[in-house]
């Protein structure tokens, strides 16, 4: 075997912090040979993107590193910040999570990539900006003059992303350090991502080193996986082998969290990991997952776990890895049928649209010369980000949301909640339409109608204790006596089980799950009958989101609650809900029962959505990402969609087509079950997924 | 992730440098000017007329001045006018502007545009000349100064608190009021303006330093209070004249300004970080 590219002996990197000293990476080694792939995997919190700031030099004078990053022989953390500098973007190519905040926004996207060249090859300008041209044309980008010419704003995400990757490897290092690069981006830019990526390795032979919390992304790049847990390195090993058969309970949990692909009854739940992360960990104490451990005995406490080597280059940290089974699911409850009845509409919804029109206001007049005379106009912009909606939600029901950012689902979910008002249409909660009530009268709908935020660093107000957050509801809407709200602040609490004393607590003082459980609990806290869950889990971590997602299936079985549950991730959707719409571009193009559309025949859209979830079939996706909806007034996909007809897809809106009573789908095409997919052949609605190779969590007890 | 027990502790137990520096000339600075009337030597205006220019020493602490009055009691009695002046100005111009930029930044729109384009007209006329004009005009007396440099202050407080509100308008506990069918009252006030204080209060120091100093130049250049009260911005104009024989007349009411400036901001600027939850730990 070859000399390793990049080698990891025993690092561990400390925090230092006034007088408490964190340890972010424990004692962890690993190598990565010249043209592999190698993945990071855990939690937020685990470590992982210490290891990558180490290898890069950039956490600053509080991290202390011990041990050895060797890279291609020699000791990074040895040598003087000089030389780090020539190494660093000459060797190691570097791409982050944030394509939006990656690149100078004041820079053409040209210059950035030529950037690197200048500063390490030394070339001019003008060969270094023609051949950042070259890097984008491999990037997949077409028309690279124009984009290379453009401002970063003027770019997509996934664009962005292409342009970062494009900028890290202008030098053609050997290392490529990813750190969670499509976090931030829709399902199917992420699997053009992953595409581009596999295949940048296959011709140019360019390491990765890639660093992610998605198990399912990891699975599709890369050759071996580090399973990293409370800064220490818990399994190591070939990526099929940890993802087919996983050895540490730590990987067993994370692997069954994973929502499948597949529509969930109304009694399953996902398995989840009790108990959260803990914040300092003594590895020397015993085993630091033994807490949240469904198989911990009294000897996991006893002393330090150790990795055991297997003959296979298989590590795994648990001394009975061999021992224990698969990984316990959630409890079930009996498998409920759903308790709502079709007919009586709980929300109801109408030929909803809404325009958002920047013409209002002073910025949009604005003065240009027009043939040397001032002119004074008006800048019109329009955007139709909800276009003719109508669908409706039964009492208890829940709706799924799903579409890729930039949709309208947010905005559809806030016009429903009457944030918004609408341009067009009308939206009926419980027989009263909305549209025509003035916004005082609007008192007794907001009790009964709540909604629950994606971002959980600001949906709860950092000056409000979580007491005095969830009393505000209590006072405001008369519910319960002054004497007796502190009783019921902690049943609140208790609901979304988190304990009592939490109460005392303000927002910094808890982690992300924790933020979304007090967020839940302050939508429960008017007793609503309908919430609008906008992304509720999607800045979350797997493990966290399996038990937030149980949450919200247990609160919606309680009370009877109906959701809105918006989300870009389908499997999310499918577990929770019992119809899914989706949308694109301001419209609806498919809704039915979740069996029903994860199952064939699917809306073109819904089917990219689908192979971009499981990539099982790389979608050959015309190259034009980017492009803008067709001007006319056809259909708002055809500009993306793989089975377009023709002109008729561009000039004719498409109809509206009844498959059955629950389910319909907008477009042109034939819709026979099963003609124009091949490999989508199942009908049971266990479709074809990549989970089913993979790890399974047993059986229910 | 922070060990969450010690958190309320740890906050107050180390208090920044720049807290306690701050802290400490504010209130030795507020204890002189309350206690002025007792711990003076002389009274303000009480001439010796046999020690005129006398040097500072133990007699007069920091000399005397041109009638042989002592510029130590002066001092004294000085501040009581600077910090009046300083304070209620401040007052006036946070109370005026900052429900101008919290109504502003929350409403956005037309009332928005209304708003900040007429600060941006009072911001485009000199503030001396403002003031000037303002007192020119009419006889001069301290409330209308205080008046003067306080609506003076308006646009700066009402643009601090409309970019800080712009930027909380983005997070979601806003909305989440919104939803709860929150009144426009309520979200202000308590959604809002916790979140704004300690930004508001850097501000609101840098403006009481802002008026102190200009309450002195227009002492200095006589249109503020009048002789023969004690003012450091008149005492310093006044010393112009025997800088070169007697120059303590106007150092030390140069020497106190300069640390109750010093002081107002260092504590302003230590306040903010023991406020604000969220600098916490940092």
């Amino acid at each position: 075997m070859n000399a390793p590219l990049l080698e990891l002996r025993n690092l561990t990197i400390r925090y230092r912090g006034g007088e408490r000293q964190v340890t972010a990476v424990h004692d962890v080694s690993f190598a990565l040979a010249p043209g592999g792939a190698l993945a990071i995997v855990g939690e937020s919190g685990s470590g992982k993107s210490s290891i990558a700031g180490a290898i890069l030099d950039f956490l600053g004078p509080a991290a202390e590193i011990t041990g050895s990053i060797l890279f291609e022989g020699e000791n990074l953390s040895a040598l003087t910040p000089v030389r780090r500098r020539g190494i660093l973007g000459r060797r190691i190519g570097a791409v982050f999570q944030d394509p939006f905040t990656s690149l100078n926004p004041a820079l053409r996207v040209g210059r950035q990539i030529a950037e690197p060249m200048v500063h390490h090859l030394g070339l001019p300008l003008a060969p270094a900006l023609r051949r950042a041209e070259i890097a984008l044309q491999e990037m997949g980008i077409e028309r690279v003059t124009e984009v290379a010419r453009a401002f970063p704003h003027q770019l997509s995400g996934g664009m962005k992303q292409r342009a970062l990757i494009a900028a890290a490897l202008a030098c053609q290092p050997p290392l490529l350090i990813l750190d969670e690069p499509t976090t931030a981006l829709d399902v199917t830019v992420e699997s053009q991502i992953l595409r581009l990526l596999s295949r940048l390795r296959r011709d140019k032979g360019t390491s990765l080193l890639f660093i992610s919390h998605n198990l399912g992304v990891v699975r599709r790049l890369c050759d071996d996986v580090a399973v990293m847990y409370a800064s220490q390195l818990v399994e190591f090993g070939d990526v099929r082998r940890v993802l087919e058969r996983p050895a540490h309970p730590y990987s067993k949990g994370l692997l069954a969290s994973r929502p499948p692909l597949a529509a969930a009854t109304r009694g399953s739940r996902l398995a989840a990991i009790a108990g959260q992360l803990p914040t300092s960990a003594d590895p020397d104490a015993g085993c630091v997952f033994a807490p949240r451990c469904p198989f911990h005995e009294p000897p996991c406490s006893a002393g330090s776990q150790f990795l055991t080597v297997a003959a296979d280059g298989h590590r795994v940290r648990c001394w009975k890895a061999d021992a224990s089974g698969h990984w316990p699911r959630q409890q079930v409850a009996a498998d409920l049928a759903p308790s709502f009845r079709r007919g009586d509409a709980l929300v109801n919804v109408t030929r909803l649209s809404k325009t958002f029109d920047s013409t209002r206001g002073l910025t949009s007049w604005q003065l240009s010369l027009s043939r040397g005379r001032p002119v004074l106009y008006r800048n019109e912009k329009r955007l139709a980000a909800v276009n003719d909606v109508t669908f409706s939600i039964s009492p208890g029901e829940v709706l799924g949301l799903v579409g890729e950012s930039g949709c309208g689902k947010s905005t559809l979910g806030r016009l429903l909640l009457q944030l918004l008002r609408q341009s067009n249409g009308s939206v009926e909660f419980d027989g009263a339409d909305l549209a025509h009530l003035p916004a005082g009268a609007l008192s007794p709908f907001r009790k009964q109608a709540q909604i629950v935020f994606q971002n959980v660093g600001s949906s709860l107000n950092p000056r409000l204790s979580v007491g005095e957050a969830l009393e505000r509801p209590l006072s405001l809407f008369k519910l319960a006596k002054p004497d007796a709200r502190a009783k019921r602040v902690d049943a609140l609490l208790d609901m979304v089980r988190l304990p009592a004393y939490y109460r005392k607590r303000f927002p910094h003082q808890l982690s992300g799950g924790e933020r979304q459980r007090v967020a839940i609990a302050r939508a429960l806290a008017t007793e609503p009958r309908f919430i609008v869950c906008d992304e509720p889990v999607s800045a979350l971590d797997v493990s966290v989101q399996a038990t937030i997602v149980n949450l919200l299936a247990d609160l919606r079985d309680a009370f009877g609650l109906s959701y809105l549950f918006i989300s870009h991730d389908l499997a999310v959707v499918a577990q929770l809900s019992d119809r899914i719409a989706v949308m694109y571009r301001g419209r609806i193009c498919e809704i039915g029962t979740a069996a029903e559309v994860l199952a064939p025949p699917h809306h073109p859209y819904t089917e990219m959505l689908l192979a971009s979830a499981t990539d099982d079939e790389p979608v050959s996706e015309p190259a034009a990402v980017t492009a803008p909806a067709s001007a006319g007034s056809g259909c708002v996909f055809a500009t993306r969609c793989q089975h377009k007809l023709g002109a008729v897809c561009d000039e004719m809106p498409p109809p509206l087509k009844t498959l059955t009573a629950s389910h319909a789908i907008a477009c042109h095409l034939e819709l026979a079950p099963g003609a124009w997919m091949p490999g989508f052949t199942d009908a049971d609605g266990e479709r074809r997924q990549s989970g089913a190779r993979d790890y399974q969590p047993g059986p229910a007890p | 992730m922070t060990d969450l027990a010690t958190i309320p502790f740890g906050r107050w137990r180390r208090l920044p440098t720049p807290l306690v520096v701050g802290g400490v000339l504010v209130i030795t600075l507020l204890a002189v000017a309350g206690l002025a009337q007792w711990i003076a030597p002389y009274p303000y205006d009480q001439m010796h007329v046999r020690d005129r220019f006398a040097p500072p020493g133990l007699r007069y602490l920091a000399g005397t001045d041109e009638y042989g009055r002592d510029v130590f009691s002066r001092l004294l009695f000085g501040s009581q006018l600077s910090l009046a002046l300083g304070v209620t100005a401040t007052l006036i111009s946070m109370g005026i502007g900052v429900p101008l930029g919290l109504i502003a930044g929350y409403r956005r729109g037309l009332t928005d545009e209304l708003i900040m384009r007429t600060l941006d007209v009072m911001m485009a006329f000199p503030p001396i000349m403002l003031v000037l004009l303002i007192l020119a005009v009419t006889p001069p007396s301290l409330v209308k100064t205080s008046v003067a440099i306080g609506v003076l202050a308006v646009p700066p407080i009402a643009r601090v608190t409309r970019s800080v509100t712009l930027d909380l308008m983005s997070g979601e506990f806003i909305e989440a009021a919104r939803a709860r069918g929150e009144r426009l009252r309520y979200i202000l006030m308590r959604e809002l303006l916790p979140n704004i204080w300690p930004v508001l209060m850097v501000e609101a120091s840098l403006r009481v330093v802002f008026a102190v100093l200009l309450g002195a130049v227009l002492s200095f250049l006589g249109f503020g209070v009048q002789p023969p009260a004690a003012d450091w911005g008149l005492m310093i104009a006044n010393g112009r004249a025997f800088v070169d024989t007697a120059p303590w007349i106007s150092l030390a009411p140069g020497l106190a300004m300069s640390l109750t400036v010093i002081g107002i901001s260092l504590l302003g600027d230590g306040l903010r970080g023991v406020l604000d939850p969220k600098l916490d730990g940092r």
